[in-house]
């Protein structure tokens, strides 16, 4: 069940997570986090009705999370980290040259959020409503300011 | 319907401002290219690569990690409740002896002591009673102590009981 998840669901998380984070290392730290939560929690939940809409409610939650720790850390943080960067990392810069992807990052966070939690997260204009905690008219307006934005970019 | 308009309605406007919104598009050139543009890039933003080896691995990696952390969990528990024990018990004891150190000494040198003092005592009652009221109040406390001690090992007792009983469901439950 625990495995069923990542092959059904993973690719989409792990693609929520990077455009949340922005970068390929952090969104594998909150994507190992999100999968203890997940089993962590599993057992309590033997029936999923939407698994989708539970792994990236937990994804978003752990991403809250990272992102209040490292906010925390950058104030102690006095060099940048100035590690080798792996095959992995060379080629999300690949990715993120695709004009697309340099467009949503781009955006402002609470709009980018959106963004990632509907399409790539592939949760319902509601359910994206209820994880970030606000209307649904608030996420419509923010999803018609990114896609006005992006097909600004883009043209 | 407006051009300007076009756009919000068709991405989130209601069942009948969607319905308005094909309907636009299927007389302007210019608003249908617009729409094929939008589809394409939303369905680009919906695409993620699939998970690599490593990836995968990370997602197993937590399952790993997770079976590991129960069997390190029930020994903080006990070792707690032990420490809270003995500093209970060290607690008492220290009441104990001071109570202990403040009662009159035995033995011949304090016999004397007992004598040189009873003139005072004898002109004090009311200190002797309150001596025994405090030596009374001390052994009541050491009692209630006593009690909550042997509540603290029943209570940690049984949270063990509990935990490892969840842990037994959790383990035979998936199976």
């Amino acid at each position: 069940m625990f495995l069923d998840l990542v092959d059904s669901h993973g690719s989409a998380i792990l693609g929520m997570l990077r455009r949340l984070c922005g970068n390929a290392h952090d969104a594998d730290d909150v994507f190992q986090e999100t999968a203890i939560r997940v089993w962590r929690n599993l057992s309590s939940r033997p029936r999923l009705r939407n698994p989708r809409g539970w792994l990236v409610t937990i994804a978003y939650r752990c991403f809250l999370d990272h992102r209040g720790r490292r906010s925390e850390q950058r104030g102690l943080e006095e060099s940048p980290d100035h590690r080798l960067r792996g095959p992995e990392d060379q080629a999300e810069q690949r990715e993120d040259c695709s004009r697309l992807n340099a467009a949503v990052d781009g955006l402002p966070e609470p709009v980018r959020q959106v963004v990632a939690l509907h399409y790539t997260g592939g949760l319902t204009l509601e359910e994206t409503a209820r994880v970030l905690g606000i209307a649904v008219g608030t996420v419509k307006s923010r999803l018609n300011s990114a896609l006005e934005k992006l097909r600004s970019v883009l043209q | 319907m407006r051009c300007d308009e076009f756009l919000r309605s068709s991405r989130t406007g209601n069942v009948w401002r969607r319905l308005l919104a094909r309907l636009h598009a299927a007389r302007c050139r210019r608003c249908a290219q617009l729409l094929q543009r939008v589809a394409a890039m939303e369905h680009e933003l919906s695409q993620s690569p699939p998970l690599s080896q490593s990836q995968r691995r990370l997602w197993e990696q937590a399952m790993e990690i997770e079976r590991e952390a129960p069997a390190r969990s029930p020994v903080r528990r006990p070792l707690l409740a032990a420490v809270a024990a003995t500093l209970l018990v060290g607690i008492a004891v220290a009441i104990w002896q001071w109570g202990e150190g403040s009662r009159p000494a035995e033995g011949p040198v304090a016999e004397n002591e007992q004598r040189q003092a009873e003139p005072a005592i004898r002109e004090s009652p009311l200190a002797q009673s309150r001596d025994s009221e405090d030596l009374a109040e001390i052994r009541a406390g050491l009692d209630r102590l006593s009690l909550r001690l042997d509540h603290l090992s029943r209570k940690a007792a049984l949270l063990n009981a509990r935990r490892q009983v969840a842990e037994l469901i959790d383990r035979y439950g998936k199976l």
